[in-house]
């Protein structure tokens, strides 16, 4: 397994930071199929990296680490949706879920047509997360994973419990044996399902949550999400996630996933940042935009300048 | 271009936000204390980047990211006063 910032020499000695001198944001400009995206570049002058970074989303934080990577001379292209969609959730989130990954792509081969990287860091917040991280697993350009905030919707807290139920090898033991106690085994599942959503009112809340739960592909983490993270750590991604203490979603992967969390920590193929506050409105906070960017930062700062040549 | 004051700044970044970012506004109407975001010209993130850039080539000098943040966006005023104190004014 490869540890964080470990890139093949060449990459290596493509960066160089003493001529890294300024950077700057060109035009905002719409790219991609039926110009799906629009983007734009943060450039370092003067540097040759191979590695690029693509970052979704134009607020402060974003724009920090695209200036940040741009000092190490790592170009960057922070990329959204383009036109009205943008502004409706459901039709950005419909979008994100048929196509995240492919968006993704079009950014990557974007960005490596401007300018002439073949390796990526992606980064995003909350579903976008969900996406880059679906996109490293889908495309193997990707090196390096920001995470902010990975979104869990409760629908998928409950889908997951049941499926990480159903594919315990014990259980299928059980059942094969005889020695499954069906009817305990589905008034538990049944308290799985329904959650917090005790008496009738909740229960059909619960089932109304998982019928209307539509997204299904790209803007989902998926159920195997330890699998996979464990697999593109051993293609030699290096993970940060960074989440709010008082998301309830990280909470639910730390529970849920602590396992291979703990291996690929200690492994260095992860780093994991735990901020005070709410790291969802970094976009229009200085406060928890500062706290985001320091860590983004640390981390940059730890996989980085270390490949950088003399 | 060499600009130091904050009396040749404001008119200059008054003429970029009406004239360069699409606002289609006379430099005229936009006030001192005109709030740049919500509520006054109603900037969103991706002009914000692209004011950024303009200003940067413009008058010469990078944003540091102490700057980067939601108070120096706030008004005519105060992205001026930032500006005057990269270019050295």
């Amino acid at each position: 397994m490869q540890t964080p910032g470990e890139f093949d020499e060449n990459m290596s000695a493509s960066i160089d930071i003493a001529r890294a001198s300024t950077s700057r944001a060109g035009r905002v400009i719409t790219f991609g199929d039926g110009d799906a995206l629009l983007g734009t570049i943060t450039v370092a002058q003067n540097t040759q990296s191979r590695i690029g970074a693509i970052l979704w989303g134009f607020g402060i934080a974003e724009t920090k680490t695209a200036r940040r990577l741009a000092k190490l001379g790592i170009p960057s292209m922070q990329v959204r949706i383009s036109g009205p969609d943008f502004n409706d959730a459901d039709r950005r989130n419909a979008l994100l879920d048929s196509f995240g990954v492919s968006y993704c792509r079009m950014a990557m081969d974007k960005l490596a047509a401007e300018c002439q990287v073949s390796r990526f860091i992606l980064m995003g917040n909350c579903a976008c997360a969900n996406v880059c991280f679906n996109a490293a697993v889908a495309d193997p350009r990707v090196t390096s994973l920001i995470l902010t905030n990975p979104h869990i919707s409760k629908a998928q807290v409950l889908s997951v419990a049941m499926w990480r139920k159903l594919s315990r090898q014990e259980t299928w033991k059980r059942a094969l044996t005889g020695k499954m106690q069906w009817r305990s085994g589905l008034r538990r599942l049944s308290t799985i399902l329904a959650g917090k959503y005790r008496g009738e009112q909740g229960k059909a809340a619960a089932r109304a949550l998982l019928q209307t739960y539509t997204y299904k592909q790209d803007v989902v983490l998926p159920a195997d999400f330890d699998e996979k993270l464990k697999h593109i750590a051993d293609r030699g991604v290096s993970t940060l996630i960074v989440a709010s203490k008082a998301e309830d979603d990280f909470y639910y992967i730390k529970k849920t996933y602590r396992g291979t969390l703990d291996q690929l920590l200690r492994a260095g193929a992860l780093r994991i940042e735990e901020l005070e506050g709410d790291t969802h409105v970094f976009s229009t906070n200085d406060k928890a935009a500062g706290a985001l960017n320091d860590a983004i930062s640390r981390w940059i700062d730890k996989s980085f300048s270390c490949t950088t040549a003399p | 271009m060499n600009v130091a004051s904050i009396e040749t700044i404001v008119p200059a970044l008054k003429s970029i936000l009406a004239l360069e970012l699409g606002l289609n506004l006379d430099p005229k109407q936009i006030s001192d204390d005109a709030v740049l975001v919500d509520g006054g010209l109603n900037l969103d993130s991706i002009v914000l980047i692209e004011l950024i850039g303009i200003l940067e080539g413009r008058f010469g000098f990078v944003f540091q990211d102490a700057d980067l943040r939601m108070a120096t966006f706030a008004s005519v005023e105060t992205l001026a006063n930032t500006i005057r104190l990269r270019v050295g004014g």
